[in-house]
């Protein structure tokens, strides 16, 4: 990132807040917010259309269709980036969208539990992966243990609330906490570890713990996993009861869909305001250059321990919300691949982009539930697409683009040309 | 006493499959810094398509065991070192410079691929599938300890491997390219080093090694299933890092003694074959944690 010639990003974010601040009138902004409001719909739609589409054979086509338009649009030189000016200018608005969207989902499809009920799978998701996003997008350390966290969450709150009859309201900071708990206690001997090292310790750590949750029966049941956990309630009102909804009928899965919502707003808002606070910077600069970082006074340990810890926190939120939807917790749904799911998610959104990692995390779940019909064939098409992504768009479906986080993409596009051309050997960028 | 020696050769059968398995990952990091997840299921690839050659050769009346057995070696480790380079050639290369953290979960991704496709392609292949092994019952005693002919077997093919490996590392042009590029790239680059080949042979004689072990795996056991890449990827890989990643001799005594530990575990711990793999696992963060290089390099060796 030494090259001088190289635009300076600072500059993007002046003019990004004179966009802001009134560098347009009063009518261009409307325009834009009809703009972003059509794309929006005109996308919410696409995806509406993806989910009712029933044959898996369909789908496939249809998402190729998707990403081949996707493609061709993004061919046409800025469309993307006015698009993103027009999100970054306009944040607020684009936020109070995408909300309003999304609540708006099970009153599309109230008559189908199922679909709501995969949503929620997707925004439990969505919550952990942004969870592993701060701690590998915003601070750059390798985590492939996240099922750690993940357990350690739902079998928290799961055994609290079937042993103890804790609510449900108590168990899910608990188990939160405790997952933090966990991820701290990797995080220590990790200090010493950097890259590869890190992901394999932290791999490691997720292959012991996952045989743990299946041998320490007092604690987890082993193998026959905890049964019966029961549902959240509020004032009475317990979340396996239909609700209604502006005079919607919705079927109980919604209770679950809102709640998982609401937490993933909190969970955008704290990444946000972490993104940008003294800390956020701290592990942006630990991030791109440890050594520099630590010169200017930045305490790593402390920093990397919170970078751990926060993000554990959330997939320990995630897993408490899981037990509770699903009633039912089993070592099986800890395993490695949990982890290198939710570590896809990261990736395959584009690390450290906030609404990059909810798209990932939505797609990766959402398109294999539909895919149901090719059984095992979908972990096939799993690994080949994951596979074809890294290969082919390393820096992940939407790179953020103001602040290059993690890889550079220019800097890689040329470091390909060289390997390619010259037989050469392009140095680690790390 | 002789319950240790049967446990001892136990291990050495074992340890030389670990050995095998490790000097692939050692070497695919020796030379392209890659930890290579892959390589586990190419193991597993292997046992598949030496279950495969017993078959035909059933079906076309060839029962002399050791023709079989040779065949199976054969088309093995000819089949992975094939798979191998291709592997190679169209996820890695691509990614070559790149972040650790990519080329790792390419390498899981490309290990998901394979298993998926053995399990999905090959007829019954979810299920455990009986492996031939002709002498697996053919025993001799020696003073209280049974041994059984494919155990000296195994033992003797490991060893004889390693020893190839060896000579390849040390007294062939190709070893010593291997070892100038895991050394220093760059400077192997400029010494008129095709950095390019030797990344192609590396992965051509790593898969092959693993290819090995994993009809030696089939044989021992007498069973494959289309899920064991996987653990034994891991096994393997902690027998590197035990030996020091990039070091083809500590891989050599990291599959020893990995599976000399793991012998141990299970004899004198109590429920220690539950605990095992948890052993194993800690052993392998504390070395990465305490002594990157591995117990036989040297500690100020900047790794990782």
């Amino acid at each position: 990132m030494g090259e001088g010639k190289q635009a300076v990003p600072e500059l993007d974010f002046f003019r990004s807040q004179l966009a802001r601040s009134g560098g347009r009138s009063l009518s261009e902004r409307i325009k834009d917010r009809g703009l972003l409001t059509v794309v929006f719909l005109a996308l919410f739609a696409l995806f509406l259309v993806g989910l009712a589409i029933e044959s898996a054979v369909l789908l496939v086509g249809y998402i190729a269709a998707v990403a081949f338009g996707a493609y061709v649009i993004g061919r046409f030189k800025g469309t993307g980036e006015r698009l993103q000016n027009m999100v970054q200018a306009d944040r607020g608005y684009t936020f109070l969208l995408v909300f309003l969207l999304a609540i708006s989902y099970p009153i599309i499809f109230s008559g189908d539990a199922y679909l709501i009920h995969i949503a929620t799978l997707a925004c439990i998701y969505v919550i952990m992966a942004l969870g592993l996003n701060i701690t590998l997008g915003f601070a750059g350390l390798l985590d492939v243990g996240f099922a750690v966290y993940f357990a350690a969450g739902a079998y928290t709150s799961a055994q609290l609330a079937v042993l103890f009859d804790v609510p449900f309201w108590i168990g899910l900071p608990l188990g939160g906490l405790v997952a933090a708990f966990f991820g701290f206690l990797i995080a220590w001997p990790a200090l010493r570890v950097q890259g590869h090292y890190l992901a394999m310790v932290t791999l490691g750590y997720g292959l012991i713990m996952n045989i743990l949750h299946r041998n320490l029966k007092f604690l987890t049941n082993g193998t026959d996993g905890v049964l019966n956990i029961p549902p959240p309630s509020i004032a009475g009102f317990d979340f396996l009861q239909p609700i209604s909804i502006f005079g919607f009928q919705l079927p109980f899965q919604a209770n679950f869909y809102y709640l998982s919502l609401a937490l993933i707003i909190v969970t955008i808002f704290v990444s946000y305001r972490l993104q940008n606070s003294n800390i956020g910077r701290c592990w942006e600069a630990m991030r791109e250059d440890d050594i520099a970082g630590k010169c200017f006074g930045i305490n790593l340990t402390r920093m990397k321990l919170m970078a751990f810890s926060t993000g554990a926190f959330f997939g320990g939120i995630g897993g408490a919300v899981f037990a509770h939807m699903i009633g039912f917790v089993h070592p099986d749904n800890f395993m490695l691949l949990t982890s290198i799911t939710i570590l896809a998610m990261v990736l395959i959104g584009g690390m450290g982009n906030i609404w990059g990692v909810v798209i990932g995390a939505v797609l990766l779940i959402l398109i294999p539930e539909r895919l149901r019909e090719f059984e095992n064939l979908r972990m096939l098409l799993f690994g080949a697409s994951m596979a074809l992504i890294m290969i082919y768009r390393p820096q992940g479906l939407f790179p953020s683009a103001r602040k290059r986080r993690g890889v550079d993409q220019k800097k890689m596009e040329q470091l390909i040309e060289n390997s390619g051309k010259s037989g050469a050997h392009a140095r680690p960028v790390a | 006493m002789d319950i240790w020696i049967q446990q001892l050769i136990n291990a050495l059968t074992i340890g030389g499959m670990y050995t095998l398995v490790a000097v692939g990952f050692t070497i695919f990091f020796g030379v392209l810094r890659l930890i290579n997840f892959a390589h586990g299921e190419v193991f597993m690839f292997a046992a598949f398509v030496a279950l495969a050659v017993s078959s035909i050769c059933v079906a076309v009346g060839i029962t002399n065991g050791p023709v079989v057995i040779i065949l199976m070696f054969l088309f093995a480790m000819g089949t992975c070192a094939a798979l191998g380079g291709l592997l190679e050639r169209i996820a890695f290369k691509p990614l070559r410079g790149m972040p650790p953290l990519l080329l790792l979960v390419t390498s899981l991704a490309v290990g998901i691929v394979i298993r998926e496709a053995v399990k999905e392609f090959y007829p019954e292949g979810a299920n455990p599938q009986a492996f031939f092994s002709p002498y697996a019952y053919n025993t001799f005693q020696i003073g209280g300890v049974t041994l059984s002919y494919t155990q000296i077997g195994l033992v003797a093919v490991s060893v004889i491997l390693v020893f190839c490996v060896y000579l390849l590392v040390t007294r062939t042009w190709m070893g010593r390219a291997m070892r100038a590029t895991s050394e220093d790239r760059d400077a192997a680059l400029m010494m008129g080093v095709d950095v390019d080949a030797v990344i192609r042979n590396a992965f051509f004689i790593g898969s092959a090694l693993g290819a090995a072990a994993g009809v030696m795996n089939g044989l021992f056991y007498q069973s494959v299933r289309f899920d064991m890449g996987w653990v034994m990827g891991i096994k393997g890989f902690t027998a590197a890092v035990i030996g020091g990643l990039g070091n083809v001799y500590g891989a050599i005594f990291g599959g020893y003694a990995l599976a000399l530990f793991e012998v141990l575990v299970v004899a004198l711990v109590p429920n220690g074959s539950q605990y095992k793999d948890v052993f194993v696992f800690m052993i392998l963060i504390a070395i990465l944690v305490f002594r990157p290089s591995g117990l036989l390099g040297t500690p100020q060796e900047k790794v990782g």
